[in-house]
């Protein structure tokens, strides 16, 4: 018997607006594939059938404008900060981001190089960062589900009416 | 063609080229001005693939006459018989430039523009010459022994 038939018995339930909404942008959180170095093996392993991703229906896009979630993975080097700001503004609210492994956190092991900045959080907000050196499949799909309680505890409306989420 | 693989019969092809051997791979070093016509010699021996192409920056020269130089190191396959061949040239580190290679081997296009953005050397004939890793406007060459690495806070901005 399915969840609905056993709790609901009469197929009605009562929720708010909020919660429902927030059900359905948790679980169907479909992250644009922005694989930039080593953590993008990591990331597409997490995808592939062991781990698998698209069980909590997270599915990839390879398009902004298609995508909630903009899972940053790997060295953000300055060429390329530009174009990721470029595409985060692309991406239409609601939208989050992940900074998976150490370079896209603060830098990584690249902490005196010419070319790379110190982490994705200096050119887009960041919400869940997961250290690692790649971290393994298993800490992002932890990364995934606390950024999905994350989403089910937000407000859908803004407190100060004047303020867009990031 | 097996002849073409060893050593001997690869410095006797290259009679002006100081050839050595490390292990199995024979290095041979070009003079400057012999530099295209030995990479089309070169390719024409059946080495079609340039497999790599950098630099390596000797600001205190190499060896015993100590006079600062950049040595321009490309590697060469002939796929069929997996042989391989390193090839150096010696530039001056003022100013250090050379004659491009891409009309003998066309991979060599981003190769250059890797030399050149990280230590500075121009191609001449190149028909793309700027930088490809670091970003637009970007000053100095990284991967020289003299480079310092400025102080940079912001990123740049949106094009």
């Amino acid at each position: 018997m399915a969840l609905i038939d056993k709790d609901y018995p009469t197929g009605v339930f009562m929720t708010t607006v909020q919660q429902a909404c927030n059900w359905g942008r948790a679980n169907s959180l479909w992250y644009m594939l922005f694989g930039l170095a080593c953590c993008a093996i990591e990331m597409m392993a997490t995808g592939a059938s062991r781990y698998d991703l698209e069980r909590f229906g997270i599915m990839f896009r390879a398009s902004p404008r298609q995508a909630d979630l903009m899972l940053v993975t790997g060295t953000v080097t300055e060429k390329m900060a530009p174009r990721i700001r470029r595409l985060y503004d692309q991406m239409s609210e609601p939208r989050w981001v992940i900074a998976m492994g150490a370079c896209a956190c603060n830098g990584g092991p690249f902490q005196d190089s010419y070319n790379v900045v110190m982490g994705v959080d200096k050119v887009i907000p960041v919400d869940i960062y997961i250290p690692g050196c790649p971290p393994r499949p298993e800490a992002l799909v932890d990364a995934l589900l606390k950024l999905q309680e994350q989403i089910k505890g937000e407000h859908i409306q803004p407190r100060d009416p004047g303020a867009t989420r990031a | 063609m097996a002849d073409i693989l060893d050593f001997t019969a690869l410095s006797g092809a290259f009679p002006y080229c100081e050839a050595s051997e490390l292990h199995d791979l024979t290095i041979l070093r070009v003079p400057a001005l012999r530099y295209v016509a030995f990479c089309r010699q070169l390719r024409d021996l059946g080495f079609g693939y340039l497999s790599g192409l950098t630099a390596v920056d000797w600001p205190k020269g190499r060896g015993a006459d100590g006079k600062p130089s950049i040595d321009l190191v490309g590697h060469a396959f002939r796929i069929p018989n997996h042989a391989e061949v390193q090839f150096v040239v010696s530039l001056p580190r003022e100013a250090p430039a050379i004659d491009s290679v891409t009309s003998v081997w066309p991979t060599a296009s981003w190769h250059e523009r890797e030399v050149f953005d990280m230590y500075g050397i121009t191609f001449k004939g190149h028909p793309d010459m700027r930088r490809i890793l670091t970003p637009e406007g970007f000053q100095g060459h990284p991967l020289r022994k003299d480079y310092v690495r400025s102080a940079k806070g912001e990123v740049a901005s949106i094009d």
